[in-house]
């Protein structure tokens, strides 16, 4: 009770610290309007507002000191700060007494004096700002010095060594938890600067519990309704978006909340979502990700139909309406090639497209949907589809592939289902049934 | 002064330079001082916006690549969708949520613990008893995913495997017109955008050539509760969002077609001219109404073309009609609309609308719903088997069910071959297919009296929160700002149903 009365108490420091920050300044302001302006009748102002200055001062000493008392604030940062200003208090307690009796002093001992105190209130000031804003959030967008990456994490060379953990998550935790929760301001004795302090919880114990989900507070405390007491990131603050809890859920879950999770173990819209905020060194050539809306419309006129799937990986959906130019469809694919790790699904149905262009389409490796259905195309074409990794929806309605081109389907272990309406495939034949036991669903017409 | 000398229609036109002369030196002055505004604006805002909000841009890139910039909000599952809307309330205890113990329970009165003080319609709250009714029709289950399905949906029968059953919809609403208001515009009262309204304008379209959002009204059906055209309106959002009604017969859209003697030629030329009067008005007054009005008129005149091509069935094979049933045969049927909502999503169309009226069995409900079912339980069985083998319920989702469902207990009198049943609000069945949820699936139950839902509940701001999150969106923040209010779809409410993605 007593304890929760002097946290109550305490919370007006931030408040409180305003008033001797202004006091203090203006006696500055007054004693040099004194000396340069020639009014020595305002010395009386300086006295008077040094005296408020000093005892307000110590009010938000004490007010600090009971803040303090309530925990989360632990570390050197905080002693430097409370230091700093009971410093503060006794120099502009000196710095009144010194003004009101300047004539038995020296002037030179005063200025002296006030110069030292407006120092001690601006080290307790910057400090005091530390402890609430964080170390950096003075210099973090100061034109000098090294800026610090917001979100994005170490430097890595390629997409294949990014961990879940550090070079996805951490960024997360650092942009919006670590205000808090961070080595020298750790909230609710919690400090998810790394793993290790992590792990080793806060005062209602561990924030999470490997491969539950459900039952680790991390998880619990960002996914209440907003307006929960308990709702984490406190107050006013950004709230974790879908994704980002995604990923979170994820990690503890399926990655076992090891620090050395691969990103490429996770769900592929994960990867998808985590891609383009890793920091990958020479990475934004690799990347699909800017949208050459330019480019898009030069297509459209072509005849393609191009729409955004995704403004995060720059993912495309392509159509090239059956209605175009038949015969013309060889030519415009080779306008795909400069978008090609962009086309996510792409539809080529009905344009009387050939064997040979299947060429052009097995380059487009991010390929998830391909609609190639009603076309000549026979199995000799099918087979340059191997390649694609990525591909999971195959129509091949209306085409001459035959039972043969089965065999090379089966390679492409990411597809999980494949349209053969009308065409002369048996649905009874041992290779469609291979397919269906590898989870293959093979949809025939009827 | 250079910007208005530069447009050659206005030099060569008299009707046009004398409506520039009227233009005066005040108006002028408003007129460049804005534009040179929004001009500054629009480069602040960044490209992709220009292209959603400048009317001037030509229609091409308008509408390309995305609807509003910005959206999708993250990856979508579905592209297009087909709302098989079943007017009137459709008995879930007669169709698809099976309740055994009624056998037993069979003219017994509704318990008052049940019942829970719930407010009845005006119809039944007087009634001196309420008898549970069980269904006079017997379930079966079927496919793998072992589904009760009554006796009533044989066909439907056959393609549970590839439907997600939502058996918990709850709505707030008990009466026909303010229900389906609530299920189309996620609000009771008239006045707000249709979800296919919405899904247009975040989106945009995929094809230039036909509307995104297309409704087809069934002729075959019992007309007892009234449609209306809001029902598919664009509330405030602009007009050419609005659903455009296919009917039957010669003129599926009114009004499309040329009057006699007066050929396309010159309807071109009218239109050219008409646009031109209409982009004087435009950069006079800026009201983006005038930019909707030459959207509608640029479409429409594509329609010409494009519907009688869409509409035209000639080129259905015999195959087709014997699966979506007879009736297909016959343009405004359901069956008929059913097929042509495949042939409208084959061409990309974004937002099909189907209604089907009269499930409304105040009495006589087992020969009523008898009657229901057959005129549409094989078209709809008809219409995903044929969207499966076609590849398109890969990214087309589909969505069957009414505005509320049936009271258990029965409306009049039970007598040993019928009964009635009321409005009820508490629980019902809907079922959703195809791209992003679950096949084969159920989701929610109701007790055993199928009054009230015992397990995840979901409501209608809920279910059209899914919706557009399978194309991608983000419900909260698919807004319009309107009389000083961002209003959405979902309105303050509505959550993703995780539970039926896939």
């Amino acid at each position: 009770m007593v304890q929760d009365l002097i946290t109550f108490i305490g919370r007006f420091h931030p408040l409180w610290v305003h008033l001797p920050i202004g006091f203090l300044i203006i006696a500055v302001f007054f004693k040099a309007y004194v000396v340069l302006g020639k009014k020595p009748a305002m010395q009386e102002a300086v006295n008077f507002s040094l005296l408020l200055g000093t005892i307000s001062a110590l009010v938000a000493a004490v007010l600090g000191f009971m803040l303090s008392q309530s925990g989360g604030y632990d570390g050197d940062l905080l002693d430097i700060h409370l230091v700093a200003g009971w410093t503060t208090v006794i120099i502009s307690a000196i710095a009144w007494w010194v003004n009101k009796n300047e004539l038995r002093f020296s002037k030179k001992l005063n200025y002296t004096v006030l110069g030292f105190m407006i120092l001690a209130l601006s080290v307790t000031g910057h400090f005091g700002g530390s402890l609430t804003h964080g170390e950096d959030y003075l210099t973090a967008f100061a034109p000098f010095g090294e800026k610090l990456e917001e979100t994005k994490g170490r430097v890595l060379a390629k997409v294949e060594d990014a961990e879940v953990f550090t070079d996805v998550i951490q960024p997360i935790l650092r942009s919006k938890c670590q205000s808090c929760h961070r080595s020298g301001k750790s909230k609710g004795e919690l400090n998810l600067a790394s793993y290790e302090t992590m792990l080793q919880g806060g005062e209602n114990g561990p924030v999470f519990i490997a491969a539950d989900a459900e039952k680790s507070e991390l998880i619990r405390r960002v996914t209440l309704p907003s307006d929960h007491d308990d709702f984490m990131p406190a107050e006013g603050k950004k709230p974790l978006t879908e994704e980002e809890i995604q990923v979170l859920i994820w990690w503890i879950t399926k990655g076992k909340a090891d620090p050395k999770a691969s990103l490429m173990d996770a769900d592929e819209e994960i990867i998808a979502w985590a891609k383009p905020r890793l920091n990958i060194l020479g990475g934004e050539k690799m990347m699909a990700v800017s949208i050459d809306t330019a480019y898009l419309i030069t297509l459209e006129k072509m005849g393609f139909r191009v729409r955004v799937l995704s403004h995060e990986s720059g993912a495309l959906d392509v159509v090239l309406p059956s209605d175009a130019e038949k015969g013309q469809a060889s030519e415009l694919l080779k306008a795909l090639l400069p978008i090609k790790d962009q086309i996510y699904w792409l539809s080529l149905a009905g344009t009387g497209i050939q064997d040979s262009d299947l060429n052009q389409v097995a380059q487009l490796s991010n390929l998830h949907r391909l609609r190639i259905e009603n076309n000549p195309i026979s199995d000799s074409g099918i087979s340059a589809l191997t390649g694609l990794s990525k591909l999971e929806s195959l129509n091949l309605n209306g085409t001459k592939v035959s039972e043969l081109g089965l065999e090379t389907l089966s390679e492409i272990h990411s597809l999980k289902s494949l349209y053969l309406w009308n065409t002369a495939i048996d649905p009874q034949h041992v290779k469609v049934e291979k397919l269906s036991a590898a989870g293959v669903k093979v949809v025939f017409g009827g | 002064m250079s910007h208005h000398h530069d447009a050659p229609l206005r030099s060569s036109n008299r009707d046009l330079q004398e409506i520039e002369k009227n233009m005066d030196r005040r108006r002028f002055l408003t007129k460049t001082s804005l534009g040179l505004g929004s001009l500054a604006l629009g480069s602040l805002m960044g490209m992709e916006k220009i292209f959603a909000e400048n009317p001037h841009t030509p229609p091409l890139l308008s509408e390309s690549p995305s609807g509003l910039a910005g959206l999708p909000h993250f990856m979508p599952k579905a592209k297009r969708v087909i709302y098989l809307f079943q007017s009137g309330g459709p008995s879930q205890l007669e169709l698809y949520d099976y309740k055994p113990k009624l056998i037993d329970l069979h003219g017994q009165e509704l318990p008052d613990s049940v019942r829970d003080g719930q407010r009845l319609t005006g119809m039944s709250a007087d009634q001196s008893s309420f008898p549970m009714t069980a269904s006079a029709f017997k379930f079966s289950q079927y496919g793998q995913s072992r589904a009760w399905v009554s006796e009533l949906m044989p066909h439907t029968a056959e393609i549970v495997d590839e439907l997600c059953f939502i058996k918990s919809m709850q709505t707030g609403q008990i009466n026909h017109d303010p229900a389906i208001t609530f299920f189309q515009t996620g609000h009771q009262l008239p006045g707000r955008p249709s979800i296919g309204a919405w899904l247009s304008y975040g989106l945009g379209s995929d094809n230039q050539n036909l509307p995104s959002f297309i409704v087809l009204v069934s002729k075959n059906a019992v007309q007892d509760q009234p449609l209306y055209a809001r029902l598919w309106g664009n509330g405030f959002l602009p007009s050419q969002y609005q659903g455009i009604q296919f009917r039957s017969g010669q003129d599926p859209v009114l009004y499309l077609g040329n009057p006699e003697n007066y050929d396309g030629k010159d309807r071109r030329e009218m239109l050219d001219y008409l646009k031109s009067l209409n982009e004087v008005q435009l950069d006079t007054y800026g009201d983006p109404e005038i930019s909707a009005r030459i959207a509608q008129y640029e479409m429409a005149f594509r329609m010409q073309t494009s519907v009688p091509e869409i509409t035209d069935m000639s080129k259905e094979p015999d195959s087709v009609y014997e699966m979506y049933g007879e009736d297909s045969r016959d343009p405004g049927t359901y069956a008929a609309n059913c097929l042509l909502a495949r042939k409208l999503i084959e061409k990309d169309v974004k937002f099909v609308q189907l209604y089907h009226q009269g499930w409304d069995q105040h009495g006589n409900l087992p020969g009523g719903i008898k009657n229901q079912c057959q005129k549409t339980d094989r078209a709809t069985a008809a219409l995903i088997k044929d969207l499966k083998q076609r590849g398109l319920l890969e990214d087309t989702l589909v969505v069957w069910g009414g505005e509320f469902g049936r009271t258990v207990y029965s409306q009049g009198t039970l007598s040993p071959d019928n009964y009635g049943r009321d409005h009820h609000p508490r629980c019902f069945t809907k079922w959703m297919c195809g791209a992003g949820v679950k096949p084969g699936f159920t989701y929610g139950e109701t007790d055993d009296f199928g009054y009230n839902v015992v397990k995840d509940p979901v409501q209608v701001h809920d279910l059209q929160a899914t919706i557009l999150h399978l194309f991608g969106i983000d419900h909260e923040k698919l807004t319009y700002k309107h009389q000083g209010r961002r209003f959405r779809l979902t309105d303050v409410e509505g959550h993703v149903v995780k539970g039926i993605l896939t």
